[in-house]
């Protein structure tokens, strides 16, 4: 009768020692696949990013403009990539990514977008008055774009109880500024289902 | 025998111990804190914040969490923002890395208290961390910073969705932080991110039928839905919640009609021009929900332990299995925590925009939440219970057993010994038993809010209107101009009004007692800092007791019997004649009282008072006051008055803030039962002293309002005693300064012989 009782006691007292251990990180590969709550992730972020890219480097819009201009390589801009879609998603994270392909393909141009832009504009504004003659960069020697990028992300959820899928539909359209034709539309689905 | 007896002696021992960490962590929470409770309803963070920083409960290890959200909370209130940021960055770090209980508070909380385990937070109480944190950005003028705060938010609210996936948390998404959180993107320019949170938020409500804890869908929301969608162009969106929240505005689909062919196709105009400054206007009232506990007992045994108690109209059930080969015994007890509304001054508030009264629209309502919440971790901790239960029922059965081994000298085998240690140590077991009634105190009880246009390069001065059961309170809130949109909070933890008594304070009026407060005056101090309680329990008392201890302490104050006072008493009257009196006045611990008056040399009147009759001396000759005359006589300021005030009787009165010649008082009340007189005593809220007291005599058909002031305290015999007393009437000021004052000398029984 004693021991039993004292062992209870002391399995109830020993139980709650085990309970709580110390957090573990662990660094992986940016290309593990770490799917963890069903959500927009990194891994989606950049699966959409490469094959995007893919696309509209292969594309044959490319080779038409190089043709119709004396093999002139395009000027594009990255417009805005709107979120339409259920979850808050940092867009820029893939948005990046295209732009670094597009440079480094060496076949395009790419100018400054955004925020950046009106930051580069201020520090020429600010050259005129305090950098010297020859260092001073001009106004209105900027590269016009000739296409812009521009996207929406769309999501569908659908759920019954436990069961949940979403799926994500990226789209990105490369339209000619002076005509306003658009010459290329690239997407990425993505569908998860989460039990 | 011997060892038996020592053995029972240890057991003994044991359960005294166990009594005695019971009876250390008496309380709860709240009333381990109710000094800083009533600071935070008078408006005297400076008083709140010393108090946590001396509340030995708070400055656990254990309890560090709450600390840090109760401090970064005060130093919002009182302006000091990139302070209550740290504590609160603190407080969402310490959240992050996982509080985590140690062995030995594991087994001490499950041997006594749930409380000896770390305070880990309440789901509400995470998210709410942001709103604040973000309201300090906003305040210092960093957008961006509180952007982050915004994001935070969403992650916390994730992971709140994702912890308990099977459904079984009702509160498990919180449609106010995302409207915080749409406001936050917002105020950095990001549109889309805000319309994909006041999104996320209307689809809160919608899934709950349009109320969610309490809260119906705000108007404010579905203007943020409409007028983000349609500066981001999402036609097909933006028609859409036209057709639900404007039928009326929506005819054809939003397509052009007959009667207005100019209306572009698809998308309507925007419905006003955005101003280039908005400020976003939350208003906190009240304080939240603080956590008691109730104590189930029952005797008996079987499988189960079941008990009901009543939450509100709610009667609520535990049910909680007992594990099997344990005893249960006679004495049981689980202590259960329970949320108490703490009612609010104010029912509603609205603000006045070019003119319009705009009112603050409900956003969250923090008891609903706060209750859910509970309900919702109870079911989860039940088995926590069970293990509290066990282990207490495990040691009083360990110590019964004990006792067993150690007694056989029964002749028929029984051991009284054994049971009366059992029934020891299921006293002691009970007595342990504590609910764990932590929470974040200095939450308010509700967050309303309202949007404003800010008109450009002005400060914008708002007129607030508060709705109280003692009338309309009004304030002026004034908002910087700043582009963008701008958050501000302004709070009435109590009742934002200030009595009001001025240097000329003194009135004909009648003086009606407990009588409602009179109209708002401004007292030109912050906006927000003043606040007077519907009622606040122990508050006069409390006030009392500081005003004791400031004068030296009670022990001190029962060592003077007699006081000799000699003073110089200038009048002036209302036509300009100046009086200059030399007095002399005796006072004895019980209420005789003499007093010698002499100008310009010659003694004019001599006074004595006996008990509750007053004798002039007429040359040799004792003549009995009138009522009238005594009760005016009792009027003059004497040292000994201070001490007049019954300072145990429950008639005293808490009235709220005052502010006497440039300091915040408090205001207490009482009625004087001889005199009938209306007092209303006014303590430095700084020093806790004496600074004014107003009394309203009846005097036949007339009411005599005196003021009178206590300046210039000095230390004497350690006791502090005002050595200027300014008093003002209706007609007369006069100016006492006292230049000698000498405690049990000077003063003799003859002194009050009447003849």
């Amino acid at each position: 009768m004693r021991t039993n009782t004292l062992k209870f006691v002391l399995a109830i007292a020993l139980g709650f020692t085990l309970v709580n251990c110390a957090t573990k990180v662990e660094r992986v590969s940016e290309n593990t696949v770490t799917d963890l709550s069903g959500r927009w992730n990194e891994t989606d972020s950049r699966l959409t990013a490469e094959e995007i890219t893919a696309e509209l480097m292969d594309h044959a819009w490319y080779s038409t403009y190089a043709s119709e201009n004396g093999g002139k390589k395009p000027v594009i801009i990255v417009g805005l990539i709107t979120n339409k879609s259920h979850e808050q998603i940092a867009t820029e994270t893939f948005s990046k990514d295209i732009e670094k392909a597009i440079i480094n393909s060496g076949r395009m141009k790419l100018v400054q977008a955004g925020n950046m832009r009106e930051e580069i504009r201020a520090e020429r504004a600010d050259q005129q008055n305090n950098a010297s003659q020859s260092t001073m960069k001009k106004f209105g020697l900027e590269n016009g774009a000739d296409f812009m990028l521009q996207g929406t992300i769309n999501s569908i959820v659908d759920s019954n109880k436990k069961e949940k899928s979403v799926y994500y539909q990226i789209d990105l359209e490369l339209t000619h500024i002076q005509t306003n034709d658009k010459v290329w539309i690239g997407d990425k689905k993505i569908k998860k289902l989460i039990k | 025998m011997k060892a038996a007896k020592n053995t029972g002696a240890v057991i003994f021992k044991t359960a005294a111990v166990l009594l005695l960490i019971g009876f250390q962590s008496c309380g709860t929470y709240n009333s381990k804190t109710s000094e800083i409770e009533s600071d935070l309803l008078n408006g005297n963070f400076d008083n709140a914040i010393a108090n946590i920083d001396k509340n030995k409960f708070l400055q656990k290890d254990r309890n560090r969490l709450l600390y840090l959200l109760e401090k970064g909370k005060l130093e919002h209130l009182k302006g000091n923002y990139e302070v209550s940021n740290q504590f609160f960055e603190d407080a969402y770090i310490l959240i992050d890395d996982q509080i985590k209980t140690n062995a030995g508070q594991a087994v001490a909380a499950k041997f006594t208290n749930p409380m000896a385990e770390p305070y880990k937070g309440e789901d509400f109480e995470k998210v709410t961390i942001h709103y604040y944190k973000a309201l300090n950005y906003s305040h210092l003028g960093m957008p961006n910073e509180a952007l982050v705060e915004a994001k935070r938010i969403n992650i916390k609210l994730l992971e709140l969705n994702d912890r308990y996936p099977d459904n079984k948390n009702k509160y498990k998404e919180d449609a106010f932080s995302q409207i915080i959180q749409g406001i936050l993107y917002e105020g950095t320019g990001d549109i889309n991110g805000a319309f994909i949170a006041y999104r996320n938020a209307q689809e809160i409500y919608d899934l709950n039928g349009g109320t969610y804890f309490n809260v119906p869908l705000p108007e404010q929301l579905k203007e943020d839905l409409l007028r983000t969608s349609r500066q981001l162009g999402f036609t097909q969106e933006h028609n859409d919640y036209l057709k639900k929240f404007r039928p009326q505005d929506f005819s054809n689909g939003g397509k052009p009609s007959a009667k207005n062919p100019k209306k572009e196709m698809g998308m309507p105009p925007m419905p006003k021009p955005t101003p280039t400054g908005e400020a976003v206007v939350f208003w906190e009232n009240g304080l939240g929900p603080a956590k008691d506990q109730i104590i189930l007992t029952v005797s008996g045994t079987g499988y189960f332990f079941y008990a009901t108690y009543m939450d509100g109209d709610v009667m609520e059930d535990i049910l909680i299995p007992i594990p099997s080969g344990i005893n249960i015994g006679t004495v049981n007890a689980i202590a259960i925590p329970k949320y108490r509304k703490r009612e609010n001054y104010y029912s509603k508030a609205s603000i006045f925009v070019n003119g319009n009264e705009q009112k603050f629209e409900l956003a969250q309502d923090f008891y609903p939440i706060a209750k859910q919440c509970l309900k919702d971790r109870m079911l989860r901790e039940t088995i926590d219970l069970v293990l509290r239960f066990a282990t207490k029922k495990g040691a009083s059965a360990l110590l019964g057993a004990l006792a067993d081994g150690a007694t056989k000298d029964n002749k028929d085998g029984s051991n009284d010994l054994g049971d009366l240690v059992r029934l020891g140590a299921d006293i002691a077991g009970a007595a342990t038993e504590k609910a764990d009634t932590r929470n974040w105190q200095s939450l308010p009880a509700s967050i309303s809010y309202a949007r404003v246009p800010l008109q450009e390069g002005v400060d914008n001065k708002f007129i607030i209107k508060k709705y109280g059961p003692k009338g309309i309170d009004t304030d002026t809130l004034t908002i910087p101009y700043r582009r963008g949109l701008q958050i501000v909070n302004y709070f009435d933890l109590g009742r934002t009004q200030i009595l009001p008594l001025n240097n000329n304070a003194t009135t004909t009026s009648k003086f009606v007692p407990n009588a409602s407060l009179e109209p708002a005056t401004k007292d030109g101090l912050a906006s927000n800092s003043a606040a007077i309680p519907a009622e606040a329990p122990g508050m006069a008392q409390n006030i009392v007791a500081k005003y004791t201890k400031a004068l030296g302490g009670i022990e001190k104050l029962k060592t003077v019997s007699t006081t000799l006072t000699i003073s110089s008493v200038k009048t002036t009257a209302q036509d300009g004649a100046i009086i200059t009196k030399e007095v002399t006045s005796k006072t004895a611990a019980n209420t005789n009282n003499y007093q010698k008056i002499v100008t310009n040399g010659k003694a004019v009147e001599t006074v004595t008072l006996k008990g509750y009759e007053g004798f002039v001396k007429d040359g040799s000759k004792y003549i009995k006051m009138s009522p009238e005359q005594y009760n005016a006589s009792l009027m003059l300021p004497r040292p000994l008055q201070n001490y007049n005030l019954p300072l145990e009787g429950q008639s005293l009165k808490y009235e709220g803030i005052a502010i006497v010649n440039n300091q915040r008082t408090y205001a207490l009340s009482f009625i004087e039962p001889v005199t009938n007189s209306g007092i209303i005593n006014y303590y430095s809220v700084a020093t806790s002293l004496l600074i004014a007291t107003k009394t309203s005599t009846p005097l036949g058909k007339e009411l005599i309002v005196t003021t009178s002031y206590f300046t210039d305290y000095k230390d004497v015999n350690g006791l502090k005693f005002p050595y200027t007393i300014t008093t003002k009437g209706d007609n007369f000021t006069s100016e006492e300064r006292i230049t000698q004052l000498k405690i049990n000398e000077g003063v003799t029984d003859a002194d009050f012989k009447i003849n």
